[in-house]
């Protein structure tokens, strides 16, 4: 009889943390659906708040899959020109003043980004968070006063950006309004706020972001997204060395 | 007293050879001392030279933030360049004034990238500083408004430029925003140290603030006074009128304190020499000692005091001690003077030393006649004090036991 009752308790037991997993990857999934995109086309603004100094830089970006973008800053005229292009796994930067690109070592990529909170690998990241995190639903909490899901990521490939990640997935659009970013030792490298959204067919996409760097003192950005088209044609040209050096 | 010097005298040619090859050791002993201490006189003086000149002048004035972190060279804790802020450097001790903007940067592309530190300069003022324009070996020296550098020889070579080619700089703004430009390579210079001649190169400060996105800021201030023992008074003046900066005198830098200590410890080694070269002494006076025991008992049975023994035992070391001493500051004097005018070029050694510590590539030896004074002196004493130690032993001898001795 004990027997059988333990069978059932483990059973149970084993049926909920099942459940758990489950509705973690259910949770995951919907984020990764809102997030990662085939195609898109946008244009950008970084609002960089440094120590109360506000500087604006705008740019237009395109996107295709998980590995390749495109970048091209309109603003501010020191600024206009530069242009990024990822592809095959490399970065390569151009500068209008010195009329070539140079390609940006791997560990540049996680230096700011035009001077912002955000670094190139942040920019740029497309990949599904199921792909590269272990997630584990925590439970149910409250951020920016939203009801929310609490979900802790830990690295199961080595390429990540962040060893672990700890999200805040708002429980109505399933976008992570507030996540916190970790390196190996444990050390909180990175918030992130998502503060608006659009709706687009059968996904709510993030416009305004706001980056705080937790390395660097009385600083962080705020990045609007607007006239975002998403999984848009974009043409093959524009993924190209000729077009990132053109005159 | 005179026939204690007599005798003395003839004792010291007893056994001419010992005595000789005892002076011969003081004489070599004082050499050193004076090549040694010269030498390291003028290496320090080479390093002060070359850090007020190319690194810090006697004056360094920075932010406290950048002074902090400098490590990282922090562009965006540069100095604003004001007029209130030049008012604070208008007084009739400074000589010269001027700021720089120092910034690192990986130069040529890929594996071939080398790493170097630009250093944004006011050309004009600089002639009277670094002096550079002098030590331009190809090409020529900066104007203002260029948008050139010049290069390090050395630098020059692993990036495969010459005069007249484009080096491309790509580094990142005061406000790390990626940044480039193309500059003419005007000129090469050579300083004979590797560091600066390897790593180093000079652009004007107007293109380097363009570069940088540094407007009219320098990341730091260089002052050359006309005294450079007022320096840490004159940084003390200008630090109470601008309590928010780092105003460091050149005396504070930590190479050339490391030195000043340094040179304490020299001192000590000096006298260990010392002490092994009149130990020979000491070994030379035992054995007069035992070998004159027989003399020694007739001349206490004669009547002689034992003061008047030790003396002329004394007057010989004091001889031996004195010849080797006037040798030995003559050869050591005459090598450090030699080599004051001439120098040792240290190009070969200097070419693997750091940009930080600027060390050659010449080291002008700088003896002074109060060292050879010292050392002539050191060595006369040293060899009468030592030589008092087995000599007192005559106080000892029973002249009935010693006339005894075989």
């Amino acid at each position: 009889m004990i027997r059988l009752c333990f069978t059932n308790l483990l059973i149970i037991f084993i049926s909920l943390g099942l459940a758990q997993v489950n509705q973690a990857l259910e949770i995951i999934e919907r984020v990764d659906r809102n997030n990662v995109v085939s195609t898109l086309s946008y244009d950008g603004k970084f609002l960089i708040n440094n120590d109360g100094t506000i500087r604006a830089k705008e740019f237009t970006g395109y996107t295709k899959g998980k590995d390749i973008s495109y970048i091209e800053f309109t603003a501010p005229a020191r600024d206009k020109g530069t242009r990024f292009l990822r592809m095959s796994g490399a970065m390569w930067m151009y500068l209008p003043e010195v009329e070539k690109s140079t390609k940006i070592a791997g560990h540049m990529l996680r230096q700011s980004m035009m001077g912002s909170d955000f670094s190139y690998d942040d920019f740029i990241e497309n990949r599904k968070l199921k792909d590269i995190y272990d997630i584990k639903l925590i439970g149910v909490d409250t951020a920016l006063a939203k009801n929310c899901y609490k979900l802790e990521l830990a690295a199961k490939v080595l390429d990540v950006n962040y060893q672990s990640r700890t999200l805040w997935v708002d429980t109505m659009s399933y976008l992570p309004i507030r996540a916190e970013y970790y390196a190996k030792g444990g050390k909180l490298m990175k918030e992130i706020i998502i503060a608006d959204y659009q709706k687009f067919e059968g996904r709510n996409f993030p416009t305004k972001i706001k980056m705080i760097n937790k390395l660097r003192r009385n600083t962080y950005t705020e990045l609007a997204l607007s006239s975002i088209k998403i999984d848009v044609e974009i043409p093959a040209r524009v993924f190209t060395k000729t077009y990132l050096e053109r005159k | 007293m005179k026939d204690i010097f007599r005798l003395a005298f003839r004792n010291f040619f007893r056994n001419t050879r010992r005595s000789i090859i005892s002076s011969i050791s003081v004489a070599i002993a004082i050499a050193v001392i004076i090549f040694a201490h010269s030498y390291i006189k003028g290496m320090t003086a080479s390093i002060i030279d070359n850090t007020v000149r190319l690194i810090s002048g006697h004056i360094r004035i920075t932010t406290r933030e950048y002074e902090r972190r400098e490590r990282m060279l922090p562009l965006s804790e540069a100095l604003l360049l004001t007029p209130e802020l030049f008012q604070a450097f208008e007084n009739n001790s400074i000589k010269a004034v001027t700021a720089r903007i120092k910034f690192g940067v990986m130069l040529g592309e890929g594996e071939a990238a080398v790493p170097a530190l630009g250093y944004g300069v006011e050309p004009k003022m600089e002639t009277a500083i670094l002096g550079f324009d002098k030590r331009i070996i190809g090409g020529s020296y900066l104007e203002p408004d260029d948008r050139a550098v010049i290069l390090g020889k050395e630098l020059a070579k692993r990036l495969r430029l010459k005069t007249g080619d484009t080096l491309t700089v790509i580094t990142r703004t005061a406000y790390d925003s990626p940044a480039g430009m193309n500059l003419l390579v005007k000129g090469i210079y050579a300083t004979g140290l590797g560091g600066i001649d390897r790593s180093l190169f000079y652009l004007p400060l107007k293109t380097a603030q363009q570069l940088l996105d540094l407007g009219n800021r320098a990341t730091e201030i260089i002052i050359i006074v006309n005294d450079r023992n007022k320096a840490p008074l004159i940084a003390s003046s200008i630090r109470a009128k601008n309590p928010e900066l780092a105003v460091v005198p050149y005396q504070s830098n930590p190479i050339l304190q490391h030195l000043s200590v340094n040179e304490s410890m020299f001192m000590v080694l000096y006298f260990i020499i010392l002490l092994v070269a009149c130990s020979t002494i000491a070994n030379t006076m035992l054995m007069v000692v035992f070998e004159r025991q027989k003399e020694i008992g007739m001349l206490k049975a004669l009547g002689m005091g034992n003061s008047w023994i030790i003396s002329v035992l004394l007057i010989e070391s004091t001889l031996i001690g004195f010849v080797g001493s006037v040798i030995g500051t003559g050869i050591g004097t005459l090598f450090s003077y030699w080599l004051k005018y001439k120098g040792i070029d240290l190009s070969m050694f200097s070419s693997t030393a750091s940009a930080d510590i600027p060390f050659g590539p010449v080291v002008y030896l700088s003896p002074t006649p109060v060292l050879i004074l010292t050392s002539f002196l050191l060595g006369l004493f040293a060899s009468v004090i030592i030589a008092y130690l087995p000599v007192r032993r005559v106080t000892k001898l029973d002249p009935a036991r010693a006339l005894r001795t075989i």
